[in-house]
């Protein structure tokens, strides 16, 4: 790869958006993206390491490449229940991560899964109607945005979803933390809620929903004028579109939040169209969510201990399993972030982005390139349905998650 | 090392062979004449044996967003889910090589959503694969047809989408009518117009099957055509056929479109009219989509119909989703009961369709997995083809009223092996343009499946002695030695490159992902996706 090539169309891999039309410039080393780009996507380019080229580490010491997959392979060997987590990687890192998990009997957990498991549960146990990021810009004519950290995990958030030639009524429902909102929203409707009392606002504003479909009901006052006034908004838009994102729910109020919304979106499909968008994904939980469905039938915490597959949203948490000694090894993977593993006693093997070799000590650290930069590879949008590919961007001698994933599953079969 | 596969009963339709013991010599994947079998080979002897092309399913949902949120809703930790109702890619793969399934076809790609079905069929063990793009609903073809564009615009348009999203064939679901639920059209009938754009899906079929006639595609237009589940919606299936004005035409999972409305519950079988309509004109194909009884979960592109289906959700959870301008998806847990009137008749309407369409090069076996049943129940489903006692004795333990709004128990066919060979390897492998697939003659790849004579039909056929792929031996005694490398079937019409602006302009406007992005390369297809190309040839059949 020749020096300052620059490279266009480029997906970012750093948020869920998975926005794919970046320019970033190359020296074979360092990543230069535009200025224009939010700070945290620029910094996932920036800040990508890699100078001087990092090594493995075993007990701190410096060790070749194939002398820590051979360690690897034997500190697998040796345990009876490898726990798989943190998995900051992208599709093809999952697939590879779960071919070796099944093939050791190993249990897979990503770091976020307590936040994406509020999602998942309203998916499973009731469904619900969505649309994707294209479908949004071009039909909604009403966008109610309910969290306040969206616009900081999904920088360019209101960028996709705003459409290019037409008018769009915004409704925002936050806590007061959340001001000053992005200009784009600076004249909306605003309801300041924070989060343990959205689950009131969203049960008055179902409540008054079924009171005015309902004849049998006579009109009651709303408690709130905040819900008669979107009330009036969601009766008159043609294509309403609630989008939210679950950390910002609370996670002690989360599901229902989350279920009474999409109860609601159920309800007014019955007269008109209407939509959401469960923000999430971020950190490769989208990528590992997607993958562990087609692979194992279940979105995560799956363990192939015994030799089937199981499911255990509750059990087979990273910090549980650890608490509870239910695993005698850690593979820790977090190729698309620094992202330090957890604390613990129990032997630890860290396969890292190359920024943070340096800054993680535990048995075995491996480096691994950082997909869409070091590798092509894909990543999950978090509306989905899209598959972006990621492209290779830099050629520093640093192996893939996937080949290292996969030099150790041969290692562990010949031995 | 070759193989030479010795005494075993051969039937092989394409060659027109039915039940003659015969050898077959493998050499490097594919079979060879007798005659250069000169030197050392290993010899497999399977006297008395029945042996067959590696099957082929010809419209099986297997790969794609709509069958993860399908795994999602159905596997959760509730007790919801359903263990014969395997979903997952692993175990698909093994479910269907160990019953000798050599080729799958996932009948239902989205475009924008292309990748994660070829990545989720990769990741299928064991088959080789291929899918359908799905057209029809698409913003910009409705758009250009609606604006009167010319023919060789939507020609280029449909070579290039079949082109970018590496696929076998074009399907079209509800033509026009899931664009239009978007606008809140909550119905939509053949010769009805769609909002916003003004056209009838008559118009997206009659363009479409012109299209692929010319474009030399060997899979007609795989229609799901109006109406899917509708008391009466025969007749729009009836017009559906004509729409195709005597050009090839295949309509999928038949058997929910031929309703009619009589008897007291305005619900009957108009079965026979349609076997009529299909024996009539060698240029129809159809598969049956047939029901089986038990928990299942159904998951189309047919947001309108799945939407006005919902309520009948078992267990009651449903999902729907509007996607990217192009496309949607419902996904309804089902469970079908032989105690409830409808599901008994419509078991009963998929047998009767079967039966008496006469011309079995013409009729594949589908249960539309997992819509009307897993594929797992084909050996059930063959046997109730083969063994009329059999059929008639589980068509008595059925509501009692749709087994009286039948004539299933006087129709006397009984398939043969033969017709069954024809139906589940030699016609779907035609149909597709597949020529290496589907017999057993010289230069076929080397899938064989070397089934073992039992005391009933379905025995045999769940779990056959030997299965061949490419002339490895992949199954032994339902034992999986080893994963061969699987590939990608697909089709590359040609078209006028000019055609790239208009599409580059329409997803400047309208899309979230870039043009370049949106498309897939055989070298991704090989190097990321892990499951390289086969071409095959555009030409008439």
């Amino acid at each position: 790869m020749s020096s300052n090539t620059v490279f266009e169309q480029i997906t970012c891999p750093f948020c869920a958006l998975a926005c794919d039309d970046l320019t970033i410039k190359s020296d074979g080393i360092r990543l230069m993206p535009e200025e224009s780009l939010p700070a945290f996507c620029r910094a996932g380019f920036e800040n990508a390491g890699g100078m001087p080229l990092p090594t493995a580490k075993q007990n701190g010491q410096s060790i070749a490449s194939d002398d820590a997959i051979r360690a690897a392979a034997n500190m697998l060997k040796q345990a009876k229940n490898p726990l798989f987590s943190g998995l900051l990687a992208d599709i093809q890192g999952i697939r590879q991560t779960l071919a070796l998990a099944r093939s050791c009997g190993g249990t897979v957990d990503h770091i976020d899964s307590d936040m994406s498991e509020h999602n998942l549960a309203v998916l499973q146990n009731y469904g619900w109607i969505t649309a994707t990021l294209s479908e949004i810009q071009q039909r909604s004519d009403l966008i109610v945005l309910i969290g306040s950290c969206m616009f900081e995990d999904y920088p360019r958030l209101l960028e996709r979803i705003v459409p290019k030639q037409r008018a769009l009524e915004w409704v925002f429902i936050g806590p007061e933390s959340a001001q000053p909102l992005p200009p784009e929203l600076q004249s909306c409707q605003t309801i300041c809620l924070e989060s343990d009392k959205i689950p009131n606002y969203l049960q008055q504003l179902s409540m008054a929903f079924h009171q005015q479909q309902s004849k049998t009901h006579p009109q009651q006052k709303s408690s709130a004028s905040s819900v008669t006034s979107l009330l009036g908004k969601i009766n008159h838009a043609r294509y309403p579109t609630f989008i939210w994102s679950a950390k910002d729910m609370g996670s002690a109020h989360a599901d229902l939040s989350i279920t009474l919304l999409v109860r609601l979106i159920k309800k007014i499909n019955e007269k008109t169209r209407c939509v959401g968008l469960p923000l999430g994904g971020n950190r490769g939980s989208g990528n590992v969510q997607s993958t562990c469905l087609w692979q194992t039938g279940y979105p995560g915490r799956v363990s192939f201990a015994g030799g089937d597959c199981r499911y255990d949203p509750l059990h087979f948490s990273t910090e549980k399993m650890l608490a509870q000694r239910a695993t005698d090894l850690l593979v820790w993977i977090a190729a698309l972030q620094s992202e330090a593993p957890p604390p613990c006693d129990i032997p630890t093997i860290a396969l890292v982005h190359p920024a943070s070799v340096a800054d993680v000590s535990c048995d075995l650290v491996i480096p691994v390139g950082i997909p869409g930069i070091d590798q092509a590879g894909y990543t999950y949008r978090t509306d989905g349905v899209v598959i972006l590919p990621l492209t290779k961007l830099r050629s520093i001698q640093l192996k893939s998650l996937p080949d290292i994933l996969r030099a150790i599953q041969t290692q562990l079969s010949e031995q | 090392m070759m193989i030479k596969l010795t005494g075993g009963k051969l039937y092989d339709p394409i060659n027109q062979i039915d039940g003659v013991v015969r050898d077959l010599y493998i050499k490097d994947g594919k079979i060879i004449a007798d005659k250069n079998a000169d030197g050392k080979f290993q010899e497999y002897d399977i006297s008395g044996t029945v042996v067959m092309p590696g099957a082929i399913d010809i419209h099986t949902h297997i790969g794609g967003g709509k069958v993860n949120i399908a795994r999602c809703m159905m596997n959760n930790v509730d007790g919801a889910g359903c263990d014969e109702l395997k979903l997952d890619t692993v175990e698909t793969g093994h479910r269907y090589i160990e019953m000798g399934y050599t080729a799958c076809f996932e009948p239902a790609m989205l475009a924008c959503n292309a990748r994660q079905a070829h990545l989720e069929m990769a990741d299928t063990p064991f088959i080789d694969t291929g899918a359908y793009v799905m057209l029809g609903n698409t913003d910009l073809f409705l758009q250009l047809l609606a604006s009167g564009a010319e023919r060789q615009t939507l020609r280029d348009y449909v070579a290039w989408m079949i082109n970018k999203t590496q696929a076998m064939a074009v399907k079209v679901v509800n033509p026009g009518g899931i664009n239009a639920f978007k606008f809140n059209q909550r119905k939509l009938n053949l010769d009805e117009q769609a909002v916003p754009y003004h056209i009838t899906p008559r118009q997206v079929i009659e363009n479409l099957t012109k299209i692929l006639t010319e474009l030399h595609v060997p899979h007609p237009l795989h229609v799901h055509t109006s109406n899917l589940g509708v008391p009466g919606n025969y007749q729009t299936t009836l017009d559906t056929l004509k729409a195709a004005e005597g050009l090839p035409i295949h309509l999928t999972h038949i058997q929910f479109h031929s309703y009619g409305k009589e008897g007291d519950e305005k619900f009957s079988s108009e079965a026979a009219r349609i076997a009529e309509a299909v024996n009539a004109d060698p240029n129809i194909t159809i598969d049956v989509g047939q029901v089986m009884f038990g928990q299942t979960v159904t998951l189309s592109g047919d947001t309108m119909m799945q939407y006005a289906n919902h309520s009948h959700a078992s267990p009651a959870k449903w999902t729907l989703m509007d996607i990217e301008c192009e496309a949607g998806c419902g996904v309804v847990p089902f469970k079908y009961r032989d105690q409830n009137f409808v599901n008994a008749l419509q078991w009963i309407i998929g047998l009767e369709i079967f039966l008496l369409v006469k011309d079995p090069w013409r009729v594949f076996l589908t249960t539309d997995h997992p819509n009307g049943g897993p594929f797992t129940s084909y050996p059930h489903l063959i046997r109730l083809l083969m063994d009329r006692s059999y059929r008639n004795d589980l068509l008595a333990t059925l509501h009692p009223k749709a087994q009286k709004m039948s004539n299933l128990a006087s129709i006397r066919r009984e398939y043969t092996l033969f017709e069954i060979a024809v139906m589940t390897r030699a016609a779907p492998a035609r149909s597709l343009g597949l020529r290496s697939k589907g017999h057993l003659g010289r230069g076929a790849d080397a899938d064989i499946v070397v089934y073992q004579p039992a005391p009933q039909i379905d025995q045999m056929f769940a779990k056959p002695r030997y299965v061949f792929k490419n002339g490895e031996l992949i199954v032994k005694e339902g034992k999986v030695l080893t994963m061969p490398q699987s590939y990608t079937h697909t089709v590359k019409p040609e078209y006028d490159a000019s055609i790239e602006k208009i599409i580059k302009a329409h997803y400047q406007d309208h899309r979230s992902v870039s043009f370049e992005n949106s498309q897939i390369s055989n070298d991704e297809m090989a190097e990321l996706i892990g499951s390289p190309i086969v071409e095959h040839a555009c030409q008439t059949r």
